[in-house]
């Protein structure tokens, strides 16, 4: 207990009005002046970290472009046998689930404790829809087939010889997109039984704004991903 | 609430009661408080000792690596038997005289030294230790901006540690600390090891994002009222600038990482060439990276050098805004000279780009060098130990630098490229650089960071053994570099072999002087006298506001900024000892400019 | 080039110092003057930065400050600019110098003598324009029992190595021409010089060392366990002494066998670091039981026997069929094989057909057999066929 109280500087007041909501309630921590003042530093350090994961990626895309120079017939190749159809889908829903998850910032910020839930809800299982049809519609039949990364590849109908590397990078971009679909989707959870509990509302909704941003951009590396590998032949 | 809030004691005051029992409860609370710890300062105290312990081991590594290095392997012939003379790391290794084993057995070590010294020592040293301990103190703040990711961030660094060690346990590898493939992909093929190591090198990058994060909002968001930018200490604005790298350049070389695993594991074949991948691009991508790195090494170390040359001159640094800006130039230009290291690679046009710019880089340090030396003009110089690391910063740093000119220039760099000339250029920028000014900074704020005074006479031994052991191993270096002696040799022809002796008895000669700081160190925790809240005359607010050492909220009221960080000429240092430090008589002529 | 490097002080004895030697051609001499240029920019700035350091320390110590310690400016614009901008233009001439000697150290020149160099872990294996390699690797560079290759290089004409690594990256390194060049896997790079000095061992009296030895060559980027003894020594030579030798190296010892002929060219030629020959994976297909086999080629041939002819063409020609997988009809090796077409002479390419063949259960009486004859043997009936004015004893590679 005393560790973590160690910096509450703002001792709690001796009547505490427990009758308001826990988000009325909230102390910004004690290094910081005010709620607005952390709410501004956790916004900052928040877009911080969304750079870092776009330079990720962008050291991604960076091989990918690399690669296709490299052997631009190996990734024509490989790219047929994705199904535009499914990535199509997935690009909707995960436009939707950005629209939800933007909803949900504005109904923390005006305090609507029932829509927020129920868009942190739909945003959670648009996530799950995203990796159901990954995984159920387009992994399993590559796995199948043997259309796998590396050693693992034993699909026999290709014409370059350089496409199993095409299989690389398709699941190396695929695969840390989807862990990051997996993680938000985490957050989502955790975000969904705190706004149960009340925590978030006019006065505090550090959480939920940070989270959606961070589901923005998967969203955007996504909006990225399904032209380069789905639809330029 | 419990006793921890409001507490007015030092912060590392042990809050129960005075009569607990020692093993039951004093002990495990203790140990509880310290790894809970959402502290600043007990973060950085803990960064500070397990760096120092990795430097102790990272530095054991380079001492057998000249160990062995001081007589190389040799085939002779005695009273009419073959025999291996001088095979000290095939001998302890217990490979008795298989050459090629003991080679190999080389090659693991100086990887070793490597990996620990770049990932595990320089790249967290300063920022980590020094940096939490004193970022916030000095812009007056309570914490930095995300205690927590801070907590989290000290414990990535140590998964990442164990990572390092597991690896080093099942055998080390051998891959050089550049893991360069295909090498790095063929190697050791069936054991975990590499993956372990550069698992390790990917973990200790979030590490790293977290704690340049978590500095730069603390940064712009958490200065004391009346403190601008231009308010704040240098050391402030350097560890500022690597933080900065540290954001933007760590993804980058944790997508690399994370791909060179794939390859590894799975063999997907990027950075193979007989799948059609191309292993110079790996070097593309690291460097991208670890270039950039270089500057997140040397920055808090320039950082710390602004902070004692002020304090031992007693002089405002000359020229504070020059630099501040050459930090950020540094920052910036940082990350478009990844490709000097790849001059020698294809022989490509782009290497002249990234040669001009190479040389636009040295201008930034160069000012640095310049304005400490002027910020010395009619100072009033002390020589305690941490001064002495100062003024040695100069020596070596000058040296570092200049070398840099050689390897800058295309021309010569063929020849010097991937010789000893660039281990030595690069152990004077970063060890005559980094370490030196790590280790004089931690000499200059002991006094705050544990509350007592180490010794003087300790100290200045630990300095002379430093200084001339630390010449005596890299300048026969860029001799035997220039001459053609190629880096990573476990063995060696005849000629360089005066300058391999002369090289390792300065490496025993720098344990010595690294050993005898342990002792006065240790010395000073157990029997130093208490420490007054400014020895040194400082003027920063760390000094001037908080006790030594600190309390646990760092400050008793919120500190409100009423002086530069460095007016000597104005400001008598408060919590000193009135009339110890004076204002500097105004000149009898004054300067024209 | 236009501006030329100025010839400074104590050039001679610095270069002597920190080069150990002078250098063998003109590019070397160019970059020593370079480094000794940068040398003197280097102590002259350091030597003014501690003068002033010492100095200040001196003047301004602590126990001076009654009198010498006082306010001065806090900083001096046109100084800071002034000290900005001068290093910029001491080193506008060495960035200058430098690229200009690195674009000499890569442009070689069309006549040159290119030498074919295959880095491998850990041995250097050079292959010269008649096919021959060098055969005395009677040197060692480390006193650790290991040989290195000696090859040589002509006096006088500039020498081209078109070099690549059939394993993981090496470089190139001959310290004595102050040049290096990064030999990588699937791809030539390439570096040239213009030796200028001719190797001499015999002993200067004063030093009691060899005159000119030969030059050491290094493997520059770590390679692994045996990184330190990937050394090679390369010896210039005249001219004429040098193609006299390239001829010899493409000969045999007159008492060898054809069988052992072959076996040799798998070695020295670097067949062995793609095939192997009992029948274990590598980057290429085993010779073992290859002779005789049917194959499927990107070419369209399906089923083709492997055959003499087969071999000859290609061998020679190797880019005209790539090998399918039997399984899945995608190509078996992705790394391809260098042409050897002007690689690889009569008696060598008899020799290898044999041993190929002899590593069939089928054909590997009938070769071994065969392969009996001796290189004299050979030879006399290659004389005796010309004289007698018959065919060569082997036929001309077969069209496709």
């Amino acid at each position: 207990m005393s560790s973590s109280h160690a910096h509450s500087a703002h001792p709690p007041s001796a009547v505490e009005d427990l009758s308001k909501p826990l988000h009325e309630r909230y102390h910004a921590a004690s290094h910081f002046k005010d709620r607005e003042h952390e709410f501004d530093s956790v916004k900052m350090g928040v877009w911080l970290f969304l750079a870092t994961e776009i330079l990720l990626f962008s050291g991604m895309f960076c091989a990918y472009f690399i690669f296709r120079l490299m052997h631009p017939e190996a990734f024509i190749g490989g790219g047929h046998h994705l199904e535009v159809k499914w990535g199509l889908i997935n690009t909707i829903v995960l436009l939707m689930s950005s629209y939800w998850v933007a909803a949900a910032v504005r109904h923390a910020q005006t305090g609507n404790q029932k829509w927020l839930q129920i868009n942190i809800i739909l945003t959670f299982f648009a996530g799950a829809a995203f990796l159901f049809i990954k995984f159920f519609f387009e992994y399993w039949h590559k796995i199948q087939v043997g259309l796998l990364p590396g050693k693992f590849y034993h699909y026999t109908g290709h014409a370059d010889p350089y496409e199993p590397m095409w299989w690389g990078v398709y699941w190396g971009a695929t695969g840390i997109h989807a862990s990051h679909v997996i993680v938000g989707m985490g957050l989502f959870a955790w975000l969904y039984f705190r706004s149960r509990k009340g925590h978030f509302g006019p006065g505090h909704y550090n959480a939920v704004e940070g989270v959606g941003l961070y589901w923005h951009i998967v969203d955007i590396v996504w909006i990225f991903l399904f032209p380069l590998l789905y639809l330029i032949h | 609430m419990s006793a921890g809030y409001g507490h007015h004691g030092s912060y590392l005051e042990y809050k129960g009661g005075h009569n607990d029992p020692f093993w039951t409860v004093k002990l495990p609370r203790t140990i509880w408080d310290w790894a809970s710890t959402i502290d600043h300062k007990k973060i950085g105290v803990m960064y500070l000792c397990a760096i120092l312990f990795m430097f102790f081991l990272g530095g054991m590594m380079a001492i057998f690596v000249r160990t062995e290095l001081f007589n190389p392997n040799t085939v002779t012939t005695i009273a009419g038997k073959t025999v291996v003379a001088h095979n000290w790391i095939g001998q302890h290794m217990g490979v008795g005289e298989n050459i090629a084993k003991s080679n190999e057995y080389y090659n693991r070590t100086m990887t070793l030294h490597g990996v620990i010294m770049v990932f595990l020592v320089i790249v967290p040293s300063v920022p980590a230790s020094l940096g939490n301990f004193l970022l916030p103190l000095m812009i007056g703040a309570k914490d930095v901006a995300f205690p927590r990711l801070n907590l989290l961030s000290w414990y990535v660094y140590l998964v990442g540690s164990i990572f390092a060690v597991m690896s080093l346990v099942s055998g080390g590898v051998d891959t050089g600390w550049t893991f360069y493939t295909p090498y790095s992909t063929m190697t050791d093929d069936g054991y975990l090891r590499v993956v372990w190591m550069v698992t390790a090198a990917f973990i200790l990058g979030f590490s790293s994002i977290f704690t340049g994060l978590n500095f730069v909002v603390t940064v712009h968001k958490l200065r004391a009222p009346g403190m601008g930018w231009f308010d704040m200490p240098l050391f402030v604005w350097g560890i500022y600038g690597a933080a900065i790298i540290q954001v933007l350049a760590t993804p980058v070389i944790g997508i690399t990482l994370l791909l060179m695993i794939f390859e590894r594991t799975f063999h997907i074949g990027i950075f193979d060439p007989r799948m059609g991948g191309d292993p110079v691009l790996f070097q593309h991508f690291f460097w991208f990276y670890s270039h950039p790195v270089v500057y997140v090494m040397i920055l808090p170390g320039l950082a710390i050098m602004n902070e004692m040359i002020a304090t031992g001159a007693r002089k405002p640094i000359f020229g504070y805004r020059a630099v501040a800006f050459s930090t950020l130039a540094i920052a910036g230009i940082s990350f478009i000279v990844w490709g000097h290291h790849l001059f020698t690679s294809e022989g490509e046009v782009a290497a002249v780009v990234f040669s001009a710019i190479t040389f636009l880089v040295a201008i930034p340090s160069a000012v640095k060098i310049f304005n400490w030396i002027a910020t010395l003009y009619k100072g009033s110089i002390c020589l305690n130990t941490w001064n002495l690391y100062a003024l040695a910063f100069l020596f070596l740093f000058s040296i570092g630098g200049l070398t840099g000119l050689f390897l800058g220039s295309l021309a010569v760099d063929m020849h010097l490229h991937d010789t000893y000339f660039v281990v030595a250029h690069f152990h004077y920028v970063m060890m005559g650089g980094t370490i030196i000014a790590f280790i004089g900074g931690i000499h200059f704020w002991w006094p705050k960071m544990f509350g007592k005074m180490y010794s003087e006479i300790g100290g200045t031994i630990g300095f002379v053994l430093v200084f001339i052991g630390f010449n005596l191993t890299f300048f026969p270096q860029f001799v035997m570099g220039s001459q053609g002696m190629p880096r990573r040799y476990a063995n060696y022809v005849e000629e360089y072999h005066l300058y391999h002796m002369l090289s390792t008895m300065g490496a025993y000669t720098l344990l010595a002087g690294f050993l005898t700081h342990l002792v006065t160190f240790l010395h000073s925790l157990a029997a130093g006298k208490k420490a007054p809240p400014n020895p040194w005359g400082s003027l920063t607010l760390e000094w001037t506001n908080a006790s030594s050492p600190p309390i646990e909220h760092n400050f008793d009221h919120e500190p409100v900024v009423v002086h530069g960080p460095y007016d000597y000429d104005n400001v008598i240092p408060p919590q000193t000892k009135p009339g110890e430090f004076v204002l500097p008589r105004p000149a009898a002529v004054a300067i024209q400019h | 080039m236009t501006m030329t490097l100025p010839t400074t002080l104590g050039q001679q004895w610095l270069k002597e110092y920190f080069f150990s030697s002078i250098g063998a051609s003109s590019q070397a001499a160019d970059t020593e003057n370079l480094f000794i240029y940068i040398l003197w920019i280097n102590i002259i700035s350091f030597v003014l930065l501690m003068i002033l350091l010492v100095y200040f320390v001196a003047k301004f110590h602590r126990s001076k400050q009654a009198t010498n310690y006082q306010v001065s400016a806090a900083h001096n614009t046109p100084l800071e600019l002034t000290w900005s901008i001068v290093p910029l233009l001491v080193m506008i001439p060495i960035f200058y110098w430098g690229f200009t000697g690195f674009a000499d150290k890569l442009a070689a020149p069309q006549d040159s003598e290119e030498i074919t160099i295959k880095g491998k872990q850990w041995k250097w294996s050079m292959f010269y324009r008649n096919g021959a390699s060098p055969q005395s690797d009677e040197m060692e560079l480390l006193h650790t029992g290991q040989k290195v290759t000696h090859f040589i290089v002509p006096l006088n004409r500039p020498v081209k190595f078109i070099m690549s690594s059939s394993d993981v990256i090496h470089a190139f390194y001959v310290p004595d021409f102050r040049t290096k060049m990064d030999v990588i896997p699937n791809r030539y790079t390439s570096m040239w010089f213009y030796p200028q000095k001719l190797t001499d061992m015999t002993i200067n009296p004063i030093t009691g060392k060899p005159k000119n030895p030969p030059h050491k060559v290094y493997c520059a980027e770590y390679c692994g366990q045996d990184h330190s003894e990937m050394g090679a020594y390369m010896s210039v030579v005249p001219v004429k002494e040098y193609e006299d030798t390239i001829r010899q190296w493409t000969d045999y010892p007159k008492t060898i066998t054809l069988l052992k002929v072959g076996e040799a060219v798998w070695s020295r030629k670097g067949c062995n670091s793609c095939h192997s020959v009992d029948g274990s994976k590598s980057t290429g297909p085993t010779w073992k039981g290859m002779y005789g086999a049917k194959h499927s080629y990107t070419n369209g041939e399906s089923d083709k026997l492997v055959d003499e002819n087969w071999l000859r063409r290609n061998i020679l020609y190797s880019q005209e069929r790539i090998l399918l997988h039997e399984d899945d009809n995608k190509v078996a090796y992705p790394t391809s094989m260098p042409i050897f077409a002007g690689q690889i002479n009569e008696l060598e390419m008899e020799g290898v057909i044999l041993y190929i063949k002899s590593l069939s259960d089928a054909t590997k009486a009938a070769a071994e057999n065969a392969g009996k004859i001796t290189v004299q043997e050979y030879r006399d009936k290659e004389k005796a066929a010309k004289e007698g004015g018959t065919a060569a004893p082997a036929a001309p590679p077969a069209k496709p």
